[in-house]
């Protein structure tokens, strides 16, 4: 496994989104995905999943239903809705572009300078 | 107002359907990750309470995910309430002290506050108040509020610029009487444009008109106040055209005025309203004297006009007329001249008189409800140290500190609202108090209503209360660290917290040491006022004074033989040693006028102003005024054709100095000159506050109608006196309502105002050091608790129980010490400011300062007693072991 990672603050956000594009999931399965997803390099606090699964639904990012879990218990599933869907790709852009500057910036040699 | 209901509750249950899901929500979130852990090998129960470690502190993440959701403001608004109330039922001491403290701080300042609104505030209840104003005939010295008829005419008359001018005069108490029914009322004479100027509408029947007043014989007819109405015609509608019977009148009733107007004097209530000239026949000198001065005047102004302009017009027109007048009268008096003033709250003697003791008293009051909020503080200063634990707990389980905060807040709220609604009722019972001290005759129809706007007031003052006293421990509450007590480690804490309740507490015994002084200045006025000489003997006096002309079928004539059948066995009786007839000095019940002086030219701006009173030969004698110059009256000179007049001591200085004044002449307003025969000793005869006016005294019979004056024998009780007085009277004069009573008690009761404030201050003052007094006491006593392991361990090592009380008394006496070393300063500024309603006392005075310091220190002392006696009597064992 890869060294842990702390996460950058704001990213949570995107993770989840990204977790919930791959289908409907209840907040643990979210946890799941993302330590799938991330292949455990980052690391989250579990509870502090849910202030931000309920902020972007309040930010309509994320639609809820209540169903049944596997093993038949109650459980509340988040799914992505289109301007959740929309602001996926537009985070997604623009982390992408963050991350080829900074890869540019860091791999500068000095004489590029 | 049902829709906003079912909103509510609508919202309540989804708020809390909401927090259901949450936690079920989290709740699988944990158990999901249990299973997981399960089917990984880890045993069941070290699997749940390793997903529960892992998920973290569950609290904050539901505040967090609320927070997320946005505020549920109406929901955490209800949450706290409810949890106020619990946890002021669990603490009924706490809540006890905090809402009679509240109540008495709130109660006191509503009570003052209606009766200061019903006194000055209120304007009258008539169509657009603030277009009313009063005209008032002016000196360069002072401006008086009643009028002659003749002037009224001639502003009628010669001033087109106002719309409409009235005017009214109340006449003393007078029988009323219907078909079977009699009230003691009085009559309010009215011209005949005063309903249609004030603005009112009848409740029933018409108002008198301009019709109803023609000179020459005005139309008997009578306008009843509401209650004469029910009391006399029990709210019959057919007492239109009924007739009443007042005096030798008899007046046909035509309306009745709106239950809210209860005159052009609030305070004063008008009972039955006539018109002017319906009074002619009987009494022609209320409509044709120039120098009785009776009529208060109003006035409305065209709507284009300015006040300004009409004043302006006012004064240089008047000015006029009344330099043709002069030339006529061909005398040098100086000019007089007419004022506007404002009329919206009607004409108020009580509201002159009271202004200043009102104003002065709410800043008492003001200062009560203050030590009530810094009690408060100081109280929930110590819940809040004695809830830390609780608080620390709740911070470190994650609620955020706004919510703290804000909980906070709404158990002060609810404290202080609780203690407004107590404030109310505690009102209710107090201004029935208050207005005992207001005089007899101005109490009116002021009571306590909770009106719109009290419960404004009221509200007003109970969330001020709690801005005042919960702001500061709410934040104090919510900076708390949870660490730090929860590992009981708290002394910087409670330090800061010791320090902020004990700046507190100093200023709420400064502010009791300002009652103090206060109430103590004006005890002391009281005492000057009463040790006051007022030039004549009010000891010895016994006073008649028999209401002749109520008796049925009174005649003036009949007065002289009614009068000599009184006096008879009075004048024989060894009870008394000398009598007379004339008027109780004192409330200045002499006529007044301009008094002119054959040879003497006034300076410009000069005061001539003279009071006279009637009297009998041997009034002097009776109420041992000295004569320093001339003689008394006799008999003869009651009818003489020069009438010879009697002066008093300032007037002869005024006119004559130096001079003999025997002989000379003195014209006084509109009667003719008369000759001086005396001259008497100045006499209070207004106020014992102000000095003596000049007097002139005119002579009558003995045997003509006024105040019986009677000196009693040197070894008679003058009770016994006074009862043989009655009982003369009443024997030759059956059925007649008579006051008697010594002259000390009119001196007295000519204090009346003075009585109000000191009594009142007193009254105040007392609660604001009961109430500092309890703020020590607990201050004190938490004190004390917080060294109990101290003071356990030093009667281990030796020190005796006397030593231990010393300890805590002394911390009594050190906080009391800071609260005086605040105060003093802070009483001699406020002294100043009652200084014109004092008398022989000035404000800053040492022996008056001192005493009050001293009553606190006393009441401090007291305070911090039981907590030392409690201290003292510690089992050291017990002491050691307590936390």
């Amino acid at each position: 496994m890869a060294p842990k990672v702390d996460l950058l603050p704001g990213t949570l956000d995107l993770l989840i989104l990204k977790a919930a594009s791959l289908g409907p999931q209840h907040g643990y399965g979210v946890l799941l995905r993302i330590q799938q997803i991330t292949a455990g390099a980052l690391t989250i606090e579990q509870g502090a999943l849910y202030p931000a699964l309920h902020r972007l639904e309040h930010q309509g990012l994320l639609a809820s239903t209540w169903g049944t879990s596997e093993n038949n218990r109650r459980a509340k599933y988040y799914r992505l809705t289109a301007a959740g869907r929309r602001r996926l790709g537009d985070e997604a852009a623009s982390w992408r572009r963050f991350v080829d500057a900074m890869t540019a910036a860091l791999e500068a040699g000095p004489g590029e300078v | 107002m049902r829709g906003s209901v079912r909103l509510w509750i609508a919202l309540l249950l989804r708020r809390s359907h909401w927090e259901r899901e949450l936690r079920e929500e989290l709740e699988f979130h944990i158990r999901a990750r249990a299973d997981h852990l399960t089917a990984d090998g880890v045993p069941p129960e070290q699997a749940l309470r390793r997903a529960r470690l892992e998920f973290g502190p569950v609290e904050r993440w539901k505040e967090r995910c609320r927070e997320a959701r946005g505020a549920w403001l109406l929901d955490e608004v209800v949450r706290n309430l409810r949890d106020a109330w619990r946890s002021a039922v669990r603490s009924p001491g706490f809540v006890t002290v905090a809402v009679l403290s509240l109540a008495l701080g709130i109660g006191a300042n509503i009570a003052t506050f209606g009766l200061l609104r019903e006194l000055l505030l209120n304007p009258l209840p008539v169509r657009d108040p603030e277009g009313l104003q009063q005209v008032a005939l002016s000196t360069v010295r002072r401006s008086y509020y009643t009028m002659p008829y003749p002037k009224f005419a001639t502003l009628r008359d010669e001033f087109p610029i106002f719309d409409t001018i009235f005017g009214w005069g109340t006449q003393e108490e007078v029988q009323i009487a219907a078909l079977d029914r009699a009230e003691p009322g009085r009559i309010t004479l009215v011209t005949g444009s005063f309903f249609d100027g004030m603005g009112l509408r009848p409740a029933m029947g018409r108002l008198i008109t301009p019709q109803d007043d023609r000179p020459g014989g005005g139309a008997n007819v009578v306008v009843l106040s509401s209650h004469i109405w029910h009391r006399l015609f029990n709210a019959d509608p057919g007492a239109i055209g009924r007739t009443i019977r007042v005096r030798d009148l008899t007046l046909q009733v035509i309306g009745v005025v709106p239950p809210e107007f209860a005159g052009p004097e609030p305070a004063v209530p008008a009972d039955i309203y006539v018109p002017v000239h319906a009074m002619q026949p009987s009494r022609p000198n209320l409509i044709s004297g120039p120098g009785l001065m009776w009529m208060h005047v109003m006035t409305r102004l065209k709507p284009d006009v300015p006040v300004e302009t009409a004043e302006r017009v006012l004064r240089e027109r008047w000015s006029e007329i009344d330099r043709v007048q002069q030339a006529r009268r061909g005398d040098n008096t100086r000019p007089e001249y007419m004022i506007l003033e404002d009329g919206s709250h009607g004409y108020s003697s009580v509201r002159i008189e009271f202004s200043q003791p009102v104003v002065v008293l709410m800043g008492l009051v003001a200062i009560v409800f203050l030590i009530a909020c810094a009690n408060l503080a100081s109280l929930l200063f110590v819940r809040a140290s004695r809830r830390s634990g609780e608080l620390a707990l709740r911070v470190a389980l994650g609620a955020g500190r706004g919510a703290i905060v804000r909980q906070w807040l709404t158990e002060c709220l609810l404290l202080a609202l609780v203690g407004g609604a107590a404030g109310l009722l505690t009102a209710r019972w107090i201004t029935p108090v208050l207005l005992q001290f207001v005089p007899e005759a101005n109490r009116g129809a002021l009571e306590f209503e909770a009106t719109p706007e009290v419960l404004l007031f009221a509200t007003l003052l109970s969330v001020g209360a709690a801005c005042l006293f919960g702001w500061i421990p709410a934040f104090r509450a919510a900076r708390v660290n949870a660490n730090d007590v929860l590992r009981a480690h708290a002394p910087s804490l409670s330090a800061a917290r010791g320090r902020i309740a004990g700046t507190v507490l100093a200023l709420q015994l400064a502010a009791s040491l300002i009652l103090v002084a206060g109430a103590v200045l004006f005890a002391r006025t009281m005492w000057n006022l009463g040790k006051q000489s007022t030039g004549f003997d009010r000891e010895a006096v016994v006073y008649a004074r028999p209401q002749l002309f109520r008796m049925p079928g009174f005649d003036r004539k009949q007065v002289p033989t009614l009068m000599q059948r009184i006096l008879l066995p009075v004048e024989g009786s060894r009870s008394f040693t000398s009598i007379a007839v004339g008027q109780v000095p004192s409330g200045g019940a002499g006529g007044w006028g301009w008094a002119r002086v054959a040879g003497y030219t006034f300076a410009p701006g000069e005061d001539n102003v003279v009071y006279s009173y009637f009297v009998s030969p041997g009034f002097f004698r009776t109420l041992s005024i000295p004569l320093i110059a001339g003689r008394d009256f006799v008999e003869a000179d009651a009818t003489a054709k020069l009438t010879p007049v009697i002066v008093s001591e300032k007037l002869a200085r005024h006119y004559f100095s130096g001079r003999d004044p025997i002989g000379a002449q003195i014209a006084v307003g509109a009667a003719p000159p008369a000759q001086i025969i005396g001259v008497a000793r100045d006499i209070v005869d207004v106020s014992l506050r102000t000095p003596p006016n000049e007097l002139i005294y005119r002579p009558m019979s003995l045997y003509s109608f006024g105040d019986i004056l009677a000196r009693v024998a040197p070894n008679v009780d003058p009770a016994e006196a006074e009862r043989q007085l009655r009982a003369a009277v009443e024997s030759a004069a059956k059925g007649v309502p008579l006051q008697t009573g010594r002259v000390e008690d009119v001196i007295q009761a000519s204090l009346e105002r003075d009585w109000l404030v000191t009594g009142l201050s007193a009254a105040l003052g007392l609660i604001g050091v009961l109430l500092a007094c309890i703020g020590l006491f607990g201050a004190v006593a938490h004190w004390a608790t917080g060294r109990t392991r101290e003071m356990g361990i030093r009667m281990v090592l030796g020190a005796t129980r006397g030593q231990i009380a010393w300890m805590v008394l002394r911390q009594g006496l050190i906080v009391t010490g800071l609260g005086l070393a605040v105060g003093l300063p802070l009483s001699l500024a406020a002294a100043t400011l009652i200084r014109p309603l004092l008398f022989g006392v000035s404000p800053a005075d040492f022996l008056t300062h001192a005493i009050s310091a001293l009553f606190l220190t006393l009441a401090g002392l007291i305070a911090a007693c039981w907590p030392a006696l409690r201290a003292a009597s510690l089992n050291p064992l017990e002491a050691l072991r307590y936390e």
